[in-house]
């Protein structure tokens, strides 16, 4: 399979006046097209520093990471906006959706970043929001929608700019665990059957379970890395 | 992005609601209080201009700065034909302005003395009107009417003589008698107590010179065509003899009133925006602080920050604008109203303004500036405080 990412020596350090913490420490690795792969650790292990560091979101302090044939550190901060854009899907922990939009709005708002046609758009939005089973509550606002129903549009939010890859930072952390069920099973057949990859931080045994890779962080180090 | 942006408007109401009212209330007084200053300044000279001044005035060279009898202009009456039929020349004042001592017995004053033509003033300063004692004069009467104060100083009435003792042209001593034919209720004090009237004729021959003049005054149909017409009239003269003033130039002196009377109250409308700044500034902060998290998934998600500051100060734009509208929806009926219909001084204030000449009304002016000035200070008020936000998202770690 293609490798879609690769980290080498990748390093993150944050200062403060009394100390330096090492929160990612020389991990490289590859992941490739279609891989539905877990980071998992314990808390200040570096997971979510490394997904930010993967997603272009924060810059490394050494190291390197090359999606997709970019490296994405040689990237200005407007370029790497665009490239998050066109390259990269996020689910947050928190959801994030935009509150004044509705669940259709924020499928649709990456959509609209990318200066897609309208009609491509609204359709796209339609099929995503049915894929994910919110085709009833297409009009809703996110504070008229559950955390499961917001996760669930934050879904089809990251899969609407038709990504080279999903980050989520524990996607189910806020949810119940019959939503946390529903919303991993989604993802899970959206990966086999649409062959979108994903890559998850999480302390979820569940979906440490449905992972076909895991790969373990502890002070920022690889300590294992396994496939199932 | 305009629908968010709008969106965004409405997810505090109350507080975007209190934003729009401060702008809405601060546009509608100054932009009111801007048309009633202005208006009352405009109607000020408008009247001066109509019973005191010309728009334009013609004097021989050097008068101005000299204003003695010797650098006093002659004009063939042909000419001043020529000048009255022109296009929105509305009147012609002919003036012969000079100094004298004026008495009677014992009793003397240093006067001025205005030769005028009788029957023109009446149309001009109502002069007629005036008449307190005696009778107005006619065009070809070698009498004088004097004001009530200086009657009363010189102890005298109508049928008496004054004697005229002044300086005549190159040198020469100028004397005369004049009987006076009336006595005149002047509105001001300084008219009252120092001021003569005498025929154009009479006060030439005072003066020892036939066809002088001190100067000319033109009423004007239309103002806005004082540029056209003092072009047209520099045209008709010889400018080597004769200097051509507009009114701005004429009375500096009240204009400049005016204008420091304007700094006064522009001063006032300041500090009011400046509150108001405040208010917009204070909401900025608000709406911007209160994002932080929100601005950031939004990059995250592939919004460039350009793109996100222009959605932000299109929220504070359209803010800025329903509170234009709505001030506009208010302000232009309102000024339209008391520019057609001014209101009207009643009491003291309306008698002195009558005794003046003057229309007793205050209208307000119902100019396009007015209102443009309003909204651009509004807007660029709004576009300052948009400096944090837009420094804020600039900074803002994703």
């Amino acid at each position: 399979m293609t490798t879609i990412i690769e980290t080498k020596n990748l390093c993150k350090t944050f200062k403060d006046s009394a100390q330096e913490v090492h929160a990612v420490e020389n991990v490289s690795l590859n992941i490739a097209e279609g891989e539905f792969t877990a980071i998992v650790g314990p808390s200040g292990s570096g997971k979510t520093t490394l997904l930010n560091l993967i997603g272009g979101l924060d810059n490394a302090t050494s190291g390197k990471i090359v999606i997709d044939g970019q490296d994405i550190s040689m990237l200005s901060e407007k370029q790497m906006t665009e490239f998050r854009l066109r390259n990269i899907g996020f689910i947050f922990q928190a959801y994030n959706l935009i509150p004044v939009l509705t669940a259709k709005e924020n499928v649709s708002f990456v959509m609209d970043l990318q200066g897609r046609k309208k009609s491509e758009t609204n359709a796209r939005t339609r099929e995503l929001l049915e894929a994910v089973g919110l085709s009833d509550r297409m009009d809703s606002r996110p504070a008229k929608l559950s955390g499961g129903q917001q996760q669930r549009v934050a879904v089809a939010r990251a899969l609407a700019s038709k990504p080279k890859f999903i980050l989520a930072d524990e996607p189910n952390a806020n949810l119940d665990s019959k939503s946390a069920q529903h919303l991993l099973e989604m993802m899970e057949k959206l990966n086999e059957q649409e062959k979108i990859t994903f890559i998850f931080s999480t302390h979820d045994p569940r979906i440490m379970a449905k992972a076909k890779r895991i790969i373990t962080l502890e002070d920022g180090k690889i300590v294992s890395d396994e496939y199932k | 992005m305009l629908k968010l942006a709008w969106r965004n408007i409405w997810r505090n109401k109350r507080r975007s609601i209190i934003t729009m009212t401060s702008v809405f209330i601060a546009l509608f007084f100054c932009t009111l209080t801007t048309a009633f200053i202005d208006g009352m300044w405009n109607q000020m000279i408008k009247n001066m201009l109509k019973t005191q001044a010309g728009n334009i005035e013609i004097h021989g060279k050097g008068y101005w700065d000299d204003k003695t009898v010797d650098n006093f202009m002659t004009i063939d009456s042909g000419k001043i034909l020529e000048l009255s039929a022109l296009e929105n020349v509305e009147n012609l004042s002919l003036r012969v302005e000079t100094f004298a001592m004026a008495s009677h017995k014992t009793f003397s004053k240093g006067i001025a003395v205005v030769g005028i033509s009788p029957e023109n003033e009446t149309k001009k300063q109502k002069l007629n009107d005036r008449i307190a004692q005696g009778e107005y004069l006619q065009e070809t009467d070698p009498g004088v009417m004097i004001g009530e104060g200086l009657a009363n100083y010189l102890k005298v009435s109508a049928g008496d003589t004054l004697a005229f003792l002044g300086q005549g042209y190159h040198g020469a001593s100028a004397a005369g008698l004049f009987p006076i034919r009336g006595i005149l209720d002047m509105p001001l004090t300084e008219m009252n107590n120092g001021l003569a009237f005498i025929t154009l004729q009479s006060a030439q021959t005072f003066i020892d010179l036939p066809d002088g003049y001190s100067g000319i005054l033109i009423s004007l149909n239309d103002d806005k065509q004082l540029d056209k017409t003092i072009a047209t009239i520099r045209q008709q003269i010889d400018n080597e003899q004769y200097d051509v003033y507009p009114w701005h130039f004429t009375m500096a002196d009240l204009l400049r009133t005016a204008e420091s009377d304007k700094a006064f109250d522009k001063l006032m409308l300041f500090i009011l925006y400046l509150i108001v700044g405040f208010g917009i500034l204070g909401t900025v902060i608000m709406m911007t602080n209160e994002r932080h998290r929100e601005f950031s998934v939004m990059i995250s998600l592939g919004m460039q920050r350009r793109k996100l500051k222009m959605v932000f100060a299109l929220e504070m734009l359209l803010m800025t604008a329903i509170a234009i509208v709505a001030s506009l929806f208010l302000t232009i009926p309102i000024s339209a109203w008391f520019h057609i219909h001014p209101i009207v001084l009643t009491g003291e204030m309306a008698k002195i303004y009558a005794d003046m000449g003057m229309e007793a009304v205050l209208p307000m002016t119902l100019e396009f500036s007015n209102f443009f000035a309003q909204i651009v200070i509004v807007t660029v008020m709004t576009l300052i405080t948009l400096i944090y936000s837009f420094h804020t998202i600039q900074k803002l770690k994703i």
